[in-house]
């Protein structure tokens, strides 16, 4: 309908000049469609005035106070429901401007309006509970039963007036607020638990609360007890949250219910025992302990919750219910049996008392010929403890007193359990690769990658370039900060591979190159600066830099070889990379390798360092003798006396040792705690060994340190120095390298021999590169498996830098962290190789980790290598860690319990061996839980004794 | 379409007790139902307890999310039913549908008459469920899935009347979770004590990790070490949801699916059942997944569905090969039959049984056929000639599709299709085809 338009005129003046004392009249005078007419408007108007501007150096409203004021009384006369509430009222309610309107105009979406402030997180101050009782008399609202019980919950900590207090007298004012209101608070999701808790009167925080009024009601009689016992009851099993479950739970129990009452709720109290939350079931296995003897109990209702009860994690439940069953057992003779038959669900608890609890129960009160107990007895015996497996022998047939368990077959050390890896036979493949390539899928991606670029790049034709179009779009916004979670920093690098060797490519095709050219064009031309630099070198452009100084140690060795690899296409030099894995996830068949090496020397190809490096460790040197004898026929001089070395156990180098990084990595692949003196020369051995081993001194210990504390002093916060003491695990990094002191002839023999040999252009060994220098890690986490694969056979290094770095303290400072330890352990898991002495100290600072699931995997490594590992030394580890308490006990022992026990005869030999070397490291002063460990020890010695696994 | 759908419900579920006991009736509202709020079943339950418990963990599942907004969060999800062929059957899905579950009361679980057959929402409030907590294990209840007499309701009459948007994730949920289940395989089974030992290993807090089903020494339990054909389980923590009912239950059996895209768990109770699946990780809804795209491809004919909807009954066993002998549909293509009807919403999936059976969701088939946006976009690219097949032999189909920026490569060689695009990059197909390798089947009509 079409509006008078000097209604609608008026109307954009009244807004428009603030006149709040006319917007009222002046729409009470228009009918409901004049007011609908004006809402276009009334929008354009209000997005104008209200909208926020900068003005002189402050945020505000670009209309004045008055015409703010006319705008919200607009908008609840003319919005419908949705749009008042997206105009702002849907976070307040304006009381006087409802006080103004109700009386003539109340929208008939008003009830629900007002209600559904109800199951917001968020109750306006203004829905008191007198304001609710207000409106409801006036007849404008409904309220349902939750605005009742959120409004009532916070009403007696209200002033009249304003400001908090305590009034649990303004219950009596109104007859209907005891007699039906108060009941919504037990029946909703009310706040009647917390709603104190910000509550200060007088400068002090308000103690009492709701507790303490229901019961003074209740003893002035103005409740009747019996329903309030009954409501909380009820209300603490209505799948509210833990916190409310658990204050009516509290309610009921202050009430202190005779047995009597407890009686007449006995039905209600039994459904409780289904609770989620552990204080509800508990408070009513208590209230049901006074009347279980009780003639006229529901025995049998309570039995049928006995499973469930004795299946939780709250010890103080299992006890209790043990408890009720014994007292039934022993009163009712008809139960007896049950109560026995029953008590066999407490086994899968792997508490001792627990179990013995239940196994007297049983004893007394179960005949051990009843075939269902037998049953009962026979699919928990897996579970059972020795000592309540001692009290139970006659109930069980002889074949379950000492159950055989499989021994787990420890992984055999054969290349033949690892997956070949399949190498990218033509271009197409080349680009499905590439399109995956920054996607992390696979830690073997990148070497893939850059066996097939230098093997395929001449194959790629003209009109193949578009097909790499895609994955060059995902590189340049990848390059240009596009980072997803999962992508490492090796994604980054490979990016800028993949980029220079398209433009290579591109520059060869100069005709067919132009999509390509186009995208690397559009994305330069991005910002000034690199639109200037394209325009300056087109192709000639190089996208692959060196990783910055944060993380340049740890990635140096894939920076020497992408820089080799881009070289060598660069100076289109043939070029066979020697590091490529032949099989998953990072291992080289050692046959394989020594082709390779026989093909460089017959080409007369240079040997890449830290390729060279890099193809040694991960060289699979438990099965040597097919590898061994190809050496011997087909490689030539140094390098055939090289791999000969590595891979023959005895024997030792045999010069000329021009390949130095060479010589080294397989030193220290064989034998890291040698030092060859044939090898004394190597200019390498400036350093400390132990640069290169990763294998350095240790200790665990308390240490003090400094921290900022923020301190509000004198109206100011100052930063306040503080000491405090944490408990770590210190590794002794040599200060600055420091060359090793020989002495005597060996010194002035070995000073001429490194002045012969030393070059100054040094090439650096890979495993020494295995360092973090960072106070945090970035996103080395999502490259901890390609990190792992650089050296499989050779993971101590990197074990010592992540320890250092991620499990110097019990807790993790951070997700990547834990995510870097976790990766670690699981690439280690799936290598199968032996672990040296800082991989046992991995081990156990992973053992004893805040992250479940890290703390497994580390467990499961013990389970599969507990016959290879050293448990005397892993245990004396703990043990160190353990005298000065750098974790919780109890993490390690649940762990224990949970997985490392009873796995087979062997593992649990095993852990005999370390838990007596771990406690012989305890001081004679008993740390906390230590009890524990050696209960988990005797139970050990037990199982032995009587032949169970 | 509209993108808004109305509940509307004559009164509110409601759990009655009288001086004879329980009384759980359950409101019901279907906008494909042919009668106004028909009553499917009314009857008494023999183990209330059970069933009560369990569904209250359905209610804990459909009111859980893993992986979504508070707005998401906000819109309603009521569970379906499904009654007849002696079988009562809840299905409901989390708010984020990477958790489906599923409560089966078997023939012998109840004692009571199914009036009418079919499928259909049932509201699901709080103060029900709520109260369904104190149903004790000696009770008796009758249960009602709509109102057989208008007496039963006449204490409560009120009109629930619920605008929300289309939860378009659930609905697809409920169509691609059943072609997952038909794939899955058994691979456990435990009894109860094993059952609640193995979960006694899950690990607390929400878990970034993939876990595996392991038995070791005779022991059950979780582990993040993968082992050769072990059953993965990723966001483990979502099986925190079936723990409360372990310790009632029979026996449970873990079923997963062949390349571990999902795990189902279903725990025995005499007659009744319940089952958890879940997806391959909790921020992976099965909405998302394209399990049911490749099969929805070809249009699907209207008979095919009034044919179904007229020979068949709810929770009747689906036979595919009478339906193509019906419908002198080649017999090659039999096993794409089951996948394309459930792929529309017309069948549901029992992996106890190992076959599928008859129920049409409660919601428009067009709405049902409008929600899978890759197929959309597929046609979309279609539209725009924005494929171009550059080799087609028998054994290779090469195509170029127009994507943003650049043109993506498609190669189809027999059953391995790959593409260029971020999507297959990230999930090489394990979450189905990409939209550029589905214009490109669509183009060649594969």
């Amino acid at each position: 309908m079409e509006v008078d338009m000097t209604k609608e005129e008026k109307f954009k003046q009244i807004v428009e000049d603030g006149l709040e004392k006319e917007i009222l009249p002046f729409l009470q005078d228009c009918s409901a469609a004049e007011r609908k007419a004006f809402v276009p408007n009334l929008k354009k108007l209000s997005k104008y005035y209200l909208d926020y501007t900068h003005q002189n150096g402050n945020w505000k409203q670009r209309g004045n106070p008055m015409q703010a004021l006319v705008l919200k009384r607009a908008h609840f006369v003319c919005y419908n429901r949705k749009e008042y509430e997206s105009s702002g009222g849907s976070w307040s309610v304006e009381k006087d401007i409802l006080g103004e309107i109700l009386p003539w105009y109340c929208p008939s979406w008003f009830s629900d309006y007002i209600n559904g402030f109800a199951s917001r997180d968020f109750l306006p101050t203004e829905l008191r509970y007198d304001y609710i009782l207000l409106l409801e008399h006036q007849g404008y609202l409904e309220p349902q039963p939750l605005l009742i019980a959120r409004s009532l919950s916070r009403w007696i900590f209200e002033n009249d007036q304003h400001g908090n207090g305590f009034h649990p007298e303004k219950l009596t004012a109104n007859k209907v607020t005891l007699e039906a209101h108060i009941w919504h608070m037990f029946q909703t999701e009310s706040n009647i638990h917390a709603a104190n808790r910000w509550i200060w009167v007088d400068g002090k925080q308000l103690e009492k609360g709701w507790l303490e009024t229901l019961i003074a009601h209740c003893e002035a009689g103005n409740i009747s007890r019996t329903r309030l016992l009954q409501e909380a009851v009820l209300a603490s099993n209505r799948n509210f949250d833990k916190n409310l479950s658990g204050w009516f739970i509290t309610l009921f129990e202050t009430l202190q219910p005779a047995d009597d009452e407890l009686m007449a709720l006995q039905e209600e109290l039994l459904t409780l025992l289904s609770s989620p939350h552990s204080k509800v079931v508990n408070g009513s296995l208590k209230a049901i302990k006074s009347i279980v003897e009780k003639n006229g109990f529901a025995v049998q209702s309570f039995l049928d919750y006995i499973p469930v009860l004795l299946s939780s994690e709250t010890k103080a439940t299992v006890t209790l219910a043990l408890q009720l069953m014994e007292k039934i057992a022993k009163k009712e003779k008809a139960y007896s049996e049950q109560v026995a038959l029953l008590a066999a669900s407490a086994f899968l608890q792997k508490d001792d008392g627990l179990q013995t609890r239940a196994a007297k129960l049983i004893q007394k009160f179960g005949k051990p010929e009843n075939p269902e107990i037998r049953d009962a007895i026979s699919l928990s015996a897996g579970f059972m403890l020795s000592g309540p497996r001692e009290l139970l022998v006659s109930y069980m047939d002889s074949n379950m007193q000492g159950q055989e368990v499989e021994e787990q077959e420890v992984g055999e050390m054969n290349l033949n359990n690892f997956e070949p890896l399949t190498r990218i036979k033509d271009v197409d493949e080349l680009v499905f690769l590439t399109a995956q390539l920054f996607d992390n899928n696979q830690s073997w991606h990148a070497d893939q990658f850059l066996d097939a670029i230098v093997r395929l790049q001449d194959t790629i034709r003209e009109e193949d370039l578009e097909k790499f179009a895609p994955a060059v779009q995902r590189a340049l916004k990848f390059f240009f900060g596009d980072w997803r979670s999962g992508q490492g920093i090796v994604d980054s690098m490979l990016a800028g591979v993949f980029l220079d060797f398209i433009l290579l490519q591109a520059k060869k095709y100069p005709t067919g190159n132009g999509a390509i050219l186009k995208l690397y064009a559009s994305f330069l031309g991005k910002s000034e600066k690199n639109k200037k630099v394209w325009e300056e070198h087109g192709v000639a452009t190089t996208f692959y830099t060196d990783p910055d100084k944060y993380t340049a140690l740890l990635y140096q060795p894939w920076n020497f070889l992408f820089k080799g690899i881009l070289a060598s296409l660069r100076a289109e030099r043939e070029r066979i990379i020697l590091s490529t894995p032949t099989h998953l996830p990072h291992w080289i068949d050692p046959v394989i390798l020594i082709q390779r090496l026989s093909q460089c020397q017959q080409k007369k190809l240079e040997l890449e360092p830290m390729d060279l490096q890099i193809s040694l460790c991960r060289c699979w040197l438990q099965e040597p003798s097919e590898a061994i004898a190809l050496a011997e026929r087909i490689l030539q001089g140094e390098l055939k006396q090289l791999m000969l070395f590595l891979l023959e156990p005895d024997r030792k180098p045999t010069g000329p040792f021009l390949l130095q990084e060479g010589w080294m990595t397989a030193a220290l692949l064989k034998r890291p705690d040698v030092l060859y003196p044939e090898l004394s020369a190597l200019p390498y051995l400036d350093k400390p060994l132990v640069v290169f081993t990763g294998q350095y001194n240790w200790q665990t210990k308390e240490e003090e340190y400094e921290y900022v504390n923020y301190e509000w002093t004198d109206g100011k916060m100052k930063d306040v120095k503080a000491k405090a003491i944490r408990k770590v695990i210190r590794l002794d990094f040599p200060e600055k390298n420091q060359p090793k002191e020989e002495t005597g002839l060996k010194k002035i023999v070995a000073l001429f021999k490194r002045a012969k040999l030393r070059v100054d252009d040094l090439p650096p060994l890979m495993v020494e590169y295995m360092k973090i220098d960072q106070t945090f890690l970035s996103r080395e986490d999502f490259d901890m498996r390609r990190l792992h694969g650089l050296a499989p056979g050779y993971p101590e290094p990197l074990m010592a830098a992540i320890l250092h770095q991620c499990l110097k303290e019990n807790q993790f400072t951070g997700e990547t962290d834990k995510r870097a330890v976790i990766a670690l352990l699981q690439a280690y898991y799936e290598s199968l190789v032996r672990l040296g002495e800082m991989g046992h100290l991995f081990l156990s600072a992973s053992l004893l980790c805040s992250d479940k699931t890290a703390a497994t995997y580390a467990a499961e490594i013990w389970i599969r290598d507990h016959g290879r590992l050293n448990n005397k030394l892993l245990g004396e580890m703990l043990g160190k860690h353990q005298r000065i308490e750098f974790a919780p006990m109890k993490r390690f022992t649940d762990l224990v319990v949970a997985k490392m026990m009873s796995v087979s005869a062997s593992a649990n030999a095993a852990l005999e061996v370390l838990l007596d070397s771990m406690i012989e490291q305890l001081p004679k002063e008993p740390v906390r839980g230590q009890k524990k460990l050696l209960e988990i020890r005797t139970e050990l010695g037990k199982q032995k004794k009587h032949g169970l696994n | 379409m509209s993108d808004l759908i109305t509940y509307s419900y004559n009164t509110p579920s409601s759990l009655l007790k009288d001086q004879q006991g329980d009384q759980l009736f359950l409101s019901n509202y279907s906008e494909v139902q042919k009668k106004t709020n028909p009553c499917f079943f009314w009857g008494r339950l023999k183990d209330p307890h059970t069933t009560a418990r369990c569904l209250i963990a359905l209610s804990n599942v459909v009111q859980s999310s893993f992986s979504l907004s508070p707005f998401e969060m906000a819109k309603l999800k009521d569970p379906i039913v499904t009654a007849g062929n002696e079988k009562i059957r809840f299905e409901g899905f989390s708010h984020c549908a990477g958790v489906y579950a599923r409560v089966d009361v078997l023939p012998d679980g109840h004692d009571g008459e199914f009036i009418d057959t079919g499928t259909t929402n049932v509201d699901f409030n709080q103060p029900m469920i709520s109260s369904l907590s104190r149903i004790s294990k000696s009770e008796h209840m009758l249960l009602s899935v709509g109102s057989k007499e208008v007496s039963i309701i006449a204490g409560n009459r009120k009109v629930v009347e619920r605008k929300v948007p289309l939860p378009v994730k659930w609905i697809k949920g409920l169509t691609s979770v059943q072609l997952f289940l038909a794939d899955t395989e058994h691979r456990f089974t435990f009894n109860r004590m094993q059952a609640l030992q193995l979960f006694q290993s899950l690990p607390s807090g929400s878990v970034k990790t993939d876990y595996y089903v392991l038995v070791r020494g005779g022991r059950a339990q979780f582990t993040p070490v993968k082992s050769a054909e072990a059953v993965c389980v990723g966001g483990i923590h979502r099986l925190k949801l079936i723990a409360p009912l372990l310790p009632m239950a029979d026996e449970l059996k873990v079923f997963a699916h062949p390349d571990m895209q999902s795990t189902t768990w279903q725990l025995y109770f005499g007659a009744v059942r319940f089952s958890l699946t879940i997806s391959r990780d909790s921020w992976r809804g099965f909405s998302g997944e394209g399990a049911a795209l490749e099969e929805l491809l070809e249009d699907i004919p209207q008979h095919w569905v009034d044919l179904t909807d007229n020979y068949s009954y709810a929770n009747h066993e689906f036979n595919p090969t009478l339906f193509a002998l019906e419908e002198d549909i080649d017999m090659q293509k039999l096993s794409s039959i089951t996948a394309r009807l459930s792929a529309m919403g017309l069948l549901g999936f029992d992996v106890d049984e190992n076959r599928f059976f008859y129920r049409q969701l409660p919601y428009k088939l067009e709405r049902i056929l409008s929600l899978n946006p890759r197929l959309k976009d597929a046609e979309k690219l279609l539209e725009e000639g924005k494929v171009e097949i550059v080799e087609n032999t028998s054994d290779k189909l090469e195509a170029r599709v127009q994507g943003s920026g650049v043109k993506h490569v498609v190669i189809i060689e027999g059953e391995k299709s790959r593409c260029t695009c971020t999507w297959f990059a990230k999930h090489q197909g394990e979450r189905g085809f990409c939209k550029h390798v589905l214009a490109v089947k669509k183009m060649n009509g594969s």
